[in-house]
């Protein structure tokens, strides 16, 4: 429809061109527009007086229109009709009663009433009335081609644009500038305020849940859109009240694809979240040019390409369909939405993960070249590892492909991969894990003004909150900088010299008795409940000037994170009747959950330890061959700076002589990644022999199995950061 | 004067014993039949070997208390009751499957050996505590609270006797004789143990052989693990048994999901005509129980 619209306009133009040699194409559409303009006032004042007619209509809006009161709210454009316009259904009189007419012409004067409901619709259809907005938006864009198909170019162009760059932070940006257009050009600007108030909420007020904000401005602000929208559709008779005011709700779209796009999938499959997504799965919808999607399945334009596009785009889908995913998520109230940079950061930990992966499509055209037909997940699966393995080696390690440091870091890689990653869970008995954080006080200065050679310098002052549960004596070394992208401003934190550290102890060190001494270098805070909180005060070693990002560090040493597993020993001697009989009963009882993995406090690390045949079946029955497995999780949203080391207690059991790092293991190197790994380092190794009450549970008196625990402490630095956007504005520059 | 006399101290009397006769005679058949059920039903109270009944085992309230402290003693009783008819000997608990990391309980095993059944003497059956002393340990790190589960097992050894009365015809088909009738099958409800014969099959072969088939059944709360034939007895004179599906004819290992085992005896009949007499079984069992149970130490 809008093909044969634009054609019969350019046929106008052309037509007005050939009765008025050397007009140009713009002057021809402006004519056209004031023609419009023009028809539009007679059918007004033929509304508005019954019995007048086009003639004299036409005669008194060439002398001028004394009299008559236009109520035209902005002139009409040819161009600005989408293809399908749904009729008012309470549009004013004025326009029911004034349908649209074609374009008069000096050689065509204006039809009479009984011609008017004769013309032809296509004629009808291209000055039918739209709102401004849309009118606006949709007119520009259809001017060139589909608003959907142009957003699925897009899409698809950023999306790949991004992902070779690497430059995820570039999706913030992207995905605002999509959001409006899809919002303004696909939409029909029908949930535009909404988007705004959207944008504002959550890049201005940060995304605050605060009942007060969302009830005092949010709401209203909801409800105010809704009303506006609503008034609008009643008064330009695009549609109703009510179509309007919930037509306001369609920017749910694209706010829904801005997350989406930013890494609403991969947040949503960590912590507290945990949405279990197949492998596979996770990687398509990672892979998933979302913007384009929504462009593709919005465009209307009729035509092969797009077509073809739309099915391929459906194969896609139901593929990461029927592959599946499991909906055990659960909601948890968080007091805000994860900002942008946590979104960001789970796709980015993602693609972290995902390092040197390839789209699937490609692996799944790899393996169907290579005819392993009958095993093709297998197939893919290994050449997503393997291109894993080889970016690690080139791109972490900086070794060039094609030499032999290179295929031995390959080798090196392709043996720890074969490590068995260990999950473990929080221990649901230990309600607050130790915690370190930044919060940032309400009267903070983040703009300040500086008058220029003043000389004064600026103090951010930052609250450092530590929860403490279990009186550890806890060492934080402070510290912060300025970060802009032309390089760092230094920082010191006021009190505290270099390396110098905040020393935490509980109160109970302080009495007489406890002979306490705190180490050189060290400030003392001492604890009395279990959180105690401190202010720093960050003050720049050189003068500021513009916009920086400041960041404080604490770098916390010497912590240490205990977790624990429990196995259950029924030695070898058990009949295939007992355990048949017995062992539903004992995994029921001891082991309900998830509690055959490992628990930890809910620190910042934790080293997950776990045995068996498979490490994950907590009942023991052989006395050899067993597999250990321990991997130690960054379980924070910071960094493990160093690993002092890592101990599991299984006394009295034995394993391979050749293998000495099986239970502890000292100074062991964090691995350099963009983005802080979660699982640092993994370490398998086999049992071959138990203690004589473990082995034979039988040899303790009437005791038919043994239920015990193991402990496993990690020994560690782990590294907190709080990033503050901040403005200086020197005064008299 | 002297004939009203004589009316009202003889005539009247009379009259009103006549009146009150027929009471009397009700009165003394009513506290005849009282008196019969009463004796009849001190009879039934005594008959202990009948229905179901097993030992019991039970923690007593508050020992262990709801919740432990860390690093503090606690005590373990158990109230052992023998309800059943039989005395349990070799009688033994367990408190197994606590990480002794977290309770350290002694001793883990504990022998109550004979605990006897109800008796004339008994009529309640014995009742014993035996007490488990136990020391908490440390909650790990700062964890709320530990609940450790365990099992209170025990293990007894008791026996079984069944006594009843059975009619043996040879000549089963013949009217003429008038004797007593076979019951093809009789079913029982427990002699009172957690062990009963429960169903009885006579079934007579032309051979003037009779076999009887008995259904012995677990119907207690715990497992038989092991069934001893100890006596069988027709007519007073030994009857010979066996369990089919065993190799030892004489002792059968019950399977834990099918608590149920069959015992086949056979006899030559020793008239031609038809008569009651008794049979008479003995058993003796080993049976175990087990029963779910939680500690919890908190802060």
């Amino acid at each position: 429809m809008a093909e044969e619209d634009n054609t019969l306009l350019m046929k106008r133009i052309k037509a007005l061109q050939a009765r008025n040699p050397g007009m140009s194409a713009k002057e021809a559409w402006k004519k056209l527009n004031r023609m419009q303009r023009t028809i539009g006032r007679i059918q007004e004042l033929k509304a508005q007086s019954p019995g007048m007619t086009s003639q004299q209509a036409w005669a008194a809006v060439k002398s001028g229109g004394a009299g008559v009161k236009v109520s035209s709210p902005a002139p009409q454009r040819p161009v600005s009709i989408p293809p399908k316009p749904a009729p008012p259904k309470s549009a004013p009189a004025s326009s029911k009663s004034a349908p649209s007419k074609p374009v008069p012409s000096k050689s065509t004067p204006p039809p009479k009433s009984a011609s008017q409901k004769s013309a032809p619709p296509k004629k009808e259809t291209i000055w039918k009335e739209k709102a401004a907005g849309t009118a606006a938006g949709a007119g520009l864009v259809n001017a060139i081609a589909d608003p959907g198909f142009i957003l699925f170019i897009a899409g698809l162009f950023s999306f790949f644009f991004i992902e070779y760059l690497g430059i995820t932070a570039l999706s913030l940006i992207v995905g605002t500038v999509f959001m409006f257009y899809s919002s303004i050009f696909i939409f029909k600007a029908r949930g535009l305020v909404l988007t705004i108030a959207f944008w504002v909420w959550y890049f201005f007020l940060g995304g605050v849940f605060d009942p007060l904000i969302l009830l005092y401005s949010l709401l209203p602000i909801i409800l105010l859109a809704m009303l506006i929208h609503g008034l609008f559709s009643r008064f330009s008779g695009e549609g109703s009240f009510s179509q309007g005011a919930w037509g306001e709700l369609a920017s749910g779209w694209p706010i829904l694809f801005f997350f989406l796009d930013l890494g609403l999938i991969p947040w949503l499959t960590q912590p507290p979240i945990n949405l279990p997504l197949a492998p596979l799965v996770q990687n398509l919808i990672l892979f998933m040019p979302w913007w384009a999607l929504l462009g593709l399945f919005t465009a209307k334009k009729e035509s092969i390409i797009i077509n073809a596009a739309k099915f391929a785009c459906i194969i896609y889908l139901v593929t990461i369909l029927t592959l599946g995913v499991a909906p055990e998520a659960y909601a948890s109230y968080q007091e805000r939405a994860p900002g942008p940079e946590q979104f960001l950061a789970a796709k980015e930990q993602a693609q972290e993960q995902l390092a040197g992966k390839k789209n699937p499509m490609v692996y799944w055209y790899y393996c169907f070249k290579a005819g392993r037909y009958a095993e093709m997940n297998e197939c893919m699966a290994e050449q997503q590892e393997e291109d894993r393995l080889r970016q690690l080696c080139e791109k972490e390690e900086n070794y060039t492909p094609g030499t032999s440091e290179f295929d031995e870091c390959l080798t090196e890689q392709r043996k720890k991969a074969k490590e068995i990653v260990v999950t473990g869970i929080r221990d649901p008995t230990i309600d607050q894990p130790t915690k370190v954080e930044f919060t940032k006080p309400a009267d903070f200065p983040a703009t300040y003004y500086l008058v220029n050679g003043s000389g004064s310098k600026i103090n951010y002052p930052i609250e450092l909150k530590i929860t403490n549960p279990r009186k550890l004596q806890l060492e934080i070394i402070p510290s912060c900088y300025f970060n802009q992208s032309n390089g760092n401003v230094p920082g010191k934190i006021l009190g505290f010299n270099e390396q110098e550290r905040l020393f935490v102890v509980p109160e109970e060190s302080r009495e007489i008795g406890q002979g306490f001494t705190p180490p050189a270098r060290t400030q003392v805070l001492y604890q009395s409940g279990e959180e105690t909180s401190t202010t720093l005060v960050c003050q720049p070693e050189k003068e500021l000037s513009g916009n920086y990002k400041l960041v404080y560090e604490a770098n916390i040493k010497n912590m240490r994170t205990v977790s624990r597993l429990q196995r259950l020993f029924i030695g070898e001697d058990k009949t295939a009747d007992w355990k048949e009989e017995n062992l539903p009963l004992l995994k029921r009882t001891y082991f309900p959950g998830q509690t055959n993995r490992p628990q930890a406090p809910d620190d910042f690390a934790k080293l997950n330890f776990e045995f068996g045949l498979p490490t994950a079946n907590p009942i023991i029955e052989r006395k050899e061959g067993l597999v250990l497995s321990a991997t130690i999780e960054n379980a924070g949203k910071g960094e493990i700076t160093v690993i002092h080391s890592y101990r599991i207690e299984l006394p009295g059991f034995g394993f391979d002589s050749g293998d000495p790092a099986c239970l502890e293991n000292y100074a062991l190197p964090v691995p350099k990644a963009k983005l802080p790994l979660k699982n640092v380092y993994s370490k398998t190794c086999i049992i071959n022999s138990l203690p004589a009450e473990l082995a034979n549970p039988a040899s303790i008196d009437g005791q038919a199995f043994v239920y015990k625990e193991f402990e496993g402490t990690l020994h560690y630095d782990y590294l907190i950061k709080a990033e503050i956007p901040v403005k200086v504005e020197v005064l008299g520059t | 004067m002297k004939q009203s006399i004589i009316k009202q101290s003889i005539i009247k009397p009379i009259i009103k014993l006549k009146i009150a006769l027929p009471f009397l005679i009700l009165l003394a058949f009513l506290v005849f039949l009282l008196a019969g059920c009463e004796k009849g039903e001190t009879e039934m109270s005594y008959n202990f070997k009948q229905g179901i009944a097993e030992a019991s085992f039970k923690l007593m309230k508050n020992a262990p208390p709801e919740k432990i402290y860390p690093d503090s003693n606690f005590m373990l009783v158990v109230e052992v009751d023998n309800p059943a008819a039989y005395d349990v000997n070799d009688g033994k608990i367990s408190i197994v499957g606590l990480d002794d990391k977290y309770f350290n309980v002694y001793p883990l095993t504990q022998n109550f050996g004979l605990l006897a059944g109800r008796s004339f003497l008994n009529p309640s059956g014995e009742k014993k505590m035996i007490e488990f002393d136990g020391y908490s340990g440390e909650l790990f790190q700062n964890a709320r609270e530990y609940t450790g589960p365990f099992f209170l097992q025990g293990t007894y050894h008791s026996t079984m006797e069944f006594a009843d009365t059975v009619c043996l015809n040879p000549n089963r088909y013949q009217v003429y004789d008038g004797g007593c009738q076979v019951e093809e099958r009789k079913t029982y409800a427990g002699q009172g143990a957690p062990l009963a014969v429960t169903e009885i099959e006579e079934i007579i072969s032309p051979g003037s052989e009779v076999e009887f088939r008995v259904q012995l059944k677990n119907k207690g709360r715990g497992k038989v693990t092991s069934v001893r034939l100890t006596s069988a007895s027709l007519g007073g004179k030994e009857l010979p048994c066996e369990f089919p599906d065993s190799l030892d004819k004489k002792e059968i290992t019950m399977k834990r999901d099918e608590q149920e085992v069959r015992l086949v005896c056979r006899s030559f009949l020793r008239s031609f005509n038809s008569y009651v007499t008794s049979l008479a079984l003995g058993f003796s069992y080993d049976y175990e129980f087990r029963q779910e149970h939680r500690l919890k130490i908190v802060r």
